[in-house]
């Protein structure tokens, strides 16, 4: 596999030089042809920007971006052969759907009926067949949703990128769209970029992600990769709810004095173990308990699965695991 | 305070005061009507049509000053709706260096009082020996109307999800084609609404014009002359409610074509 | 579907764009080019050669224009005469805008808080209409209700209230044979042609006070009148200062209506036109018109103190 998008130590700082907001600095990033990659991190970790600097409405104020090898410095975003879902959809609400899916044929100077044919073609294949004449305004958000999906991939481009699509729709409809999304870009084999702050999303539907902090990449890799080997404490809180573990905590259970994260789902209650503490909080999640001790000063999350004992708040437990679980982040 | 429930007192206030500021133009209408042309005596002594028979067949001095205010007006309105929305696009682009001061200037104009701009005016022409023309009347109309056009394009910019441009170079189209294709129509009824505002406050203006007209006689000119020096009352109300006319149903039109968003026209007088 | 990520520019719209798209201050001058060339050699130049022209001073046995700087003219400002026209008119300019505020209330305050639907368009288009449409026409219907033989003093007739206008016309200052030919004529018109100047920024600033804080207060134990004096009128004053500074820059600077209802006591706007027309006098006209806006510098300077801005 060829890479489909290459970052070369970009940055885009905004404001004046001595004193930059830092919005991207510094990274490297090669998406793969064909992947569902996706960009995770909480809001102003400069996520979208990376977005942006791809599809040409930011660019970098150092480094290089390539896709497919070819350097974008100089292209502006409509010479680009990537299409864009944005956010808010930004919907042409003067166009009928048809018109608005038919856009980018239309400014290649494709004839009016051929544009159209090929319009409703999408419109079926993102299930909106018989939609054609509607105006946006009519439609629901994840109709709405859907055209702009259709209005991106007419155009055939190399790479699509969507920025927080899922974002405005319900937990259901986001849910489905996820599936369909996932099987979309299969049946495609088409490169998607995909930026959101929703780490289930970006786990669940990721072929690789790479999570994002303060301008910067924190660590890049397969959702199982980010999850269980969090690189850095950053990655390990946001990502899972994972219990991070300070150095002297980390050698009191037998490794060396570094941090290092701890899945709940990776440990289990028990009468005796490495580590102790008082029952603070109890959390019914349905497929099972979350429990949280205080040891010592350091809270820790434990998983009690459905259908075991549940210790009262405010006794005593210990806390029991696979020594091969706790996993080691640096000093980072 | 908490009842939804307006004190009575209160509704009758306020509406006394749109009353107030209604009724005084019903006048006008009515003595258009009067068969006594020397006083403005009340009740009107007997009603007549005749007086707008009079202003269209015997008044050949009211034809020539339309004719200039609508062809200032035009001239004014079209240069104001280029430059208005020139500034319009640069102001909603990215902040700039001067863009503050930018908009003052635009307001300027029509902050400072009339009689300023007017006698500013003058004194260039004084001062560069410029002669008394039709173009030194749309020289000051233009500079008011700008700011007209500029507040109706700039909130109609704003309120327009700016992904809509974004989303149309994504798409392959170019500056031109994104203008064509999807700025300028949904830009246009705002554009619309700008130009006839501007248009009624040019044909209405007076203060700025008598500074820049010289001898030359616009509309509003000719009525204050008329005012000043009264012929046949009843025509001058003729032509008032001509004037008026041609004043009140371009706002209403403006109003219609931008109501419904924050944007709506008429507070930036 | 193996296109090349980059297509080619066709044509020069292509070529433009890409340009627009690597140097954006290319086409930002572009766009403000026109318009600043307009505003800064007709508007700006103009400014500049009315505060030329009012360093400049006439001799006053030829008429002529002497083009040299000097004081002069400025210091003929505070000669009596001259110097009642600009006392007459601030004190004009301040009593209109007291009167626009007072009558502005409650009209303002119905439209913030109690007008709904179509009443609140009703309302808005009933302030909007007036405020743009014709001046003069304006002016004029009030030539018609304030004449001798006009609507009100046929009012004041039917009424047996005649008394009350008579009595009004024989306090010192505000003579006249008639109340279009008084002061206090002047001042009415002026009140009428600027209150919706007054109305929509005041209403504005009510808009934006928040319902809760009125209910607050009302939970607090405040009475209406306690309510409306420690939180509706402290919030509405800034609507109220942005609404004063039309009334008071408009007042000042106008010149038709003390020209056709009043006395013909000169104001700054007909001395202005009177010096530049007939007088020909140009650099006492530019004088005089320099005065309006030092006074507005000032004023915009203390409105930004209290916070004016916010309501425009």
């Amino acid at each position: 596999m060829s890479a489909a998008v290459e970052f070369l130590n970009v940055s885009r700082h905004f404001g004046p030089a001595s004193a930059p907001v830092k919005a991207v600095d510094g990274v490297d990033l090669t998406i793969s042809e064909g992947s569902f990659f996706a960009m995770l991190g909480p809001s102003g970790s400069g996520k979208t920007t990376c977005l942006r600097l791809i599809s040409g409405f930011e660019k970098p104020t150092g480094g290089a971006i390539r896709i497919f090898g070819e350097d974008v410095s100089n292209t502006p975003p409509h010479l680009r052969n990537v299409n864009t879902v944005f956010q808010d959809y930004a919907l042409f609400p003067h166009m009928n759907v048809r018109d608005n899916v038919a856009y980018g044929l239309m400014v290649k100077g494709m004839g009016r009926a051929r544009r159209h044919a090929r319009a409703d073609e999408m419109l079926a294949l993102v299930k909106l067949d018989g939609y054609g004449d509607r105006r946006p305004a009519q439609l629901s958000g994840g109709q709405r949703q859907r055209v702009a999906l259709a209005r991106a991939l007419v155009n055939e481009p190399r790479v699509l990128l969507l920025d927080e699509p899922l974002g405005a729709l319900d937990l259901k409809l986001r849910e489905a769209m996820q599936d369909e999304l996932k099987a979309l870009q299969k049946r495609l084999g088409l490169t998607f970029v995909f930026v959101t702050h929703d780490q289930h999303e970006a786990l669940s539907m990721a072929d690789s992600l790479a999570v994002f902090n303060e301008g910067r990449i924190a660590q890049i890799g397969t959702p199982q990769d980010i999850y269980d080997r969090p690189a850095t404490r950053f990655v390990a809180d946001f990502v899972g709810s994972s219990n991070v573990l300070p150095p002297d905590l980390t050698r009191a259970l037998g490794g060396p004095a570094e941090w290092a994260s701890l899945r709940p789902e990776a440990t289990r209650l028990a009468a005796t173990g490495p580590l102790t503490g008082t029952v603070k909080a109890l959390r019914y999640l349905g497929s099972g308990t979350r429990v949280v001790l205080d040891a010592n000063g350091t809270e820790i999350a434990a998983m009690v699965p459905a259908g075991q004992p549940v210790p009262a708040e405010g006794t005593r437990a210990a806390i029991a695991f696979d020594p091969q679980a706790l996993h080691l982040m640096g000093d980072r | 305070m908490r009842s939804d429930r307006s004190p009575l007192s209160l509704r009758a206030a306020a509406i006394g005061g749109l009353l107030f500021l209604h009724l005084p133009i019903l006048l006008i209408f009515l003595y258009a009507f009067t068969t006594e042309e020397r006083s403005f005596q009340f009740p009107p002594p007997g009603l007549t049509t005749r007086w707008f028979a009079t202003a269209w067949f015997d008044r050949p001095d009211i034809w020539p000053p339309l004719y200039l205010s609508l062809k200032v007006a035009a001239i004014s309105t079209s240069i104001a709706l280029v430059l208005g929305t020139l500034v319009a696009a640069a102001m909603t682009r990215t902040a700039f260096f001067g863009r503050d001061q930018i908009s003052l200037l635009i307001l300027l104009p029509i902050a400072l009082p009339g009689v300023i701009t007017g006698m500013a005016l003058r004194s260039a022409f004084g001062i560069m020996d410029i002669p008394f023309s039709t173009w030194t009347i749309v020289l000051g109309h233009a500079t008011f109307c700008i700011v007209i056009v500029f507040n109706n394009a700039v909130a109609r910019m704003r309120r327009l999800s700016g992904g809509i441009m974004e989303a149309s170079a994504d798409l392959g189209a170019n500056g031109f084609q994104t203008l064509r294709y999807i700025l300028l129509p949904n830009l246009g009824s705002a554009l619309l609404a700008g130009g006839m505002l501007a248009f009624a406050l040019s044909f209405d203006e007076v203060i700025v014009t008598t500074f820049t007209a010289g001898q030359q006689s616009t509309l509003p000119i000719w009525m204050l002359n008329e005012l000043v020096r009264p012929r046949q009352r009843p025509v001058t109300n003729v032509v008032a409610i001509v004037v008026f006319a041609a004043t009140f149903f371009p706002i209403l039109a403006a109003y219609y074509l931008t109501r419904g968003g924050s944007e709506t026209a008429g507070m930036g007088k | 579907m193996t296109q090349s990520a980059i297509l080619p520019a066709k044509g020069p719209a292509d070529r433009l764009t890409a340009l627009f798209w690597r140097h954006p201050r290319v086409l930002l001058a572009l766009l403000l080019t026109p318009p600043l060339l307009w505003l800064g050699v007709v508007y700006l130049g103009s400014l500049a050669a009315l505060l030329l022209q009012s360093f400049y001073s006439i001799d006053e046995f030829s008429g002529v224009v002497r083009q040299e700087f000097t004081l002069k003219t400025y210091g003929e400002l505070l000669r009596p005469s001259n110097f009642d026209i600009l006392v007459r008119t601030v004190s004009m300019a301040a009593a209109v805008t007291l009167a626009c505020a007072v009558l502005a209330f409650p009209i303002a305050y119905y439209a913030a808080r109690y007008a709904r639907g179509h009443w609140k368009a009703a309302f808005y288009l009933g302030v909007m209409l007036p405020l743009w449409s014709s001046y003069l026409v304006k002016v004029y219907a009030w030539k018609l209700i304030l004449a001798k033989e006009g609507i009100l003093g046929w009012a004041a007739a039917q009424t047996h209230t005649s008394w009350i206008i008579d009595g009004l016309l024989s306090i010192p200052g505000l003579e006249g044979s008639s109340l279009s030919t008084s002061p206090l004529g002047t001042f009415m018109v002026f009140v009428y042609i600027w209150l919706p100047y007054m109305i929509l920024p005041m209403q504005a600033a009510l808009e934006r006070v928040p319902n809760s804080m009125l209910e607050a207060s009302a939970d607090l134990g405040a009475t209406r009148a306690q309510t409306f004096r420690t939180v509706i009128l402290p919030l509405a004053l800034p609507g109220v200062i942005a609404g004063s500074i039309f009334t008071f820059s408009l007042t000042l600077g106008d010149y038709i209506i003390p020209q056709i209802i009043g006395n013909s006591a000169n104001f700054i706007g007909m001395a202005v036109y009177q010096l530049q027309g007939t007088a020909g006098n140009i650099p006492l006209a530019a004088a005089f018109a320099v005065v309006p806006i030092l006074i507005m510098l000032v004023y915009l300077g203390l409105a930004r103190r209290m916070g004016a801005f916010d309501a425009l």
